[in-house]
């Protein structure tokens, strides 16, 4: 029996951290470094990471300013970055048919 | 790709996506201030009638007014500052106050001068004009009970169209301090602690 082609899955994009990045920004304006960090209960150094590495694929922008001496970061899902989670989405979409469609055969 | 993995990753997605959703809590301090203002309000004007003031009553209106648009501005904007998201129920409900706080601008300065509404009924429509936004509020925020306690404003509407002035007070304050106060308690409470109350670390 000849098997399914199954898409192949953005890496940038599924990255779990990254993921939830994403999800968070396309629900949203904009979320800042503290959000992002508490809710993916990140490390500095790591959530930097992998916001810098969704920056040069151009999926998000970063803001940095100053609120009186102290720094705020802001991050913005771009129109690249929406239709790169929509694919995801879809992706994942066409995975779990074909895992319903592999049960089914199965019984 | 196993039926785990997707399983887990879509978990990812409903759970981040979900509590984005929830992040109401920047219009908590909204509400409150402009419950506290409007009780301050009402009794500065009371007071003044009271005591047959009434040279005084319509530019003391226009300052508290103008004190409180410029507080509510402050406090809106340091709100949205300091809060770790910004959604876009957050905007569109800062938008619907915008657009109530108008509206009550024209009730209270504009239409008695132009003789279209009486003195009387500023009161009335002004907990009318609370009970629309406090109404869209529970909507928008998914709090039905907001929704529901907004029907304290018509009620109190109606109370204050039935009774004479110094009880019209007294209900406008109660409504204040259930129809406002409240609400903007509750989702306080609904803040899901965020970095919005954290030092900034971020060292990138």
């Amino acid at each position: 029996m000849k098997k399914p082609i199954l898409p192949e899955l953005d890496p940038i994009v599924h990255a779990p951290a990254r993921l939830a990045i994403l999800s968070i920004l396309i629900s949203a304006e904009s979320a800042g470094f503290n959000y992002l960090k508490e809710a993916l209960d990140a490390t500095d150094g790591n959530l930097s990471t992998h916001l810098s590495r969704l920056e040069a694929a151009g999926l998000i922008t970063i803001e940095k300013t100053f609120e009186g001496k102290k720094p705020s970061t802001r991050c913005v899902i771009t129109q690249k970055g929406r239709r790169a989670f929509l694919k995801h989405l879809d992706r994942l979409e066409i995975f779990v048919n074909e895992a319903k469609s592999a049960g089914l055969k199965k019984k | 790709m196993n039926p785990e993995e997707i399983r887990q990753e879509l978990a990812v997605i409903r759970n981040m996506i979900d509590r984005t959703r929830k992040q109401t809590a920047e219009s908590a301090p909204l509400f409150i201030y402009m419950g506290v203002a409007s009780v301050v309000f009402v009794l500065a004007v009371s007071l003044l009638e009271l005591k047959g003031l009434f040279r005084l009553v319509r530019p003391v209106m226009i300052g508290l007014t103008l004190i409180n648009a410029v507080a509510g501005g402050l406090i809106v904007g340091r709100a949205i500052r300091r809060s770790g998201v910004t959604t876009y129920s957050g905007r569109v409900l800062i938008s619907l106050w915008v657009a109530c706080s108008a509206i009550l601008l024209l009730i209270t300065f504009v239409l008695p001068v132009l003789g279209a509404i009486p003195a009387g009924a500023i009161g009335i429509l002004a907990a009318m004009i609370f009970g629309i936004g406090m109404f869209m509020t529970g909507v928008i925020c998914e709090m039905p009970r907001i929704s529901w306690i907004s029907l304290v404003w018509p009620a109190a509407a109606l109370a204050m169209a039935a009774v004479q002035s110094p009880w019209r007070i007294g209900i406008m304050i109660a409504a204040i301090a259930v129809g406002f106060i409240m609400p903007g308690i509750w989702l306080g409470g609904q803040k899901i602690k965020s970095g919005a109350d954290c030092e900034e670390t971020d060292p990138a």
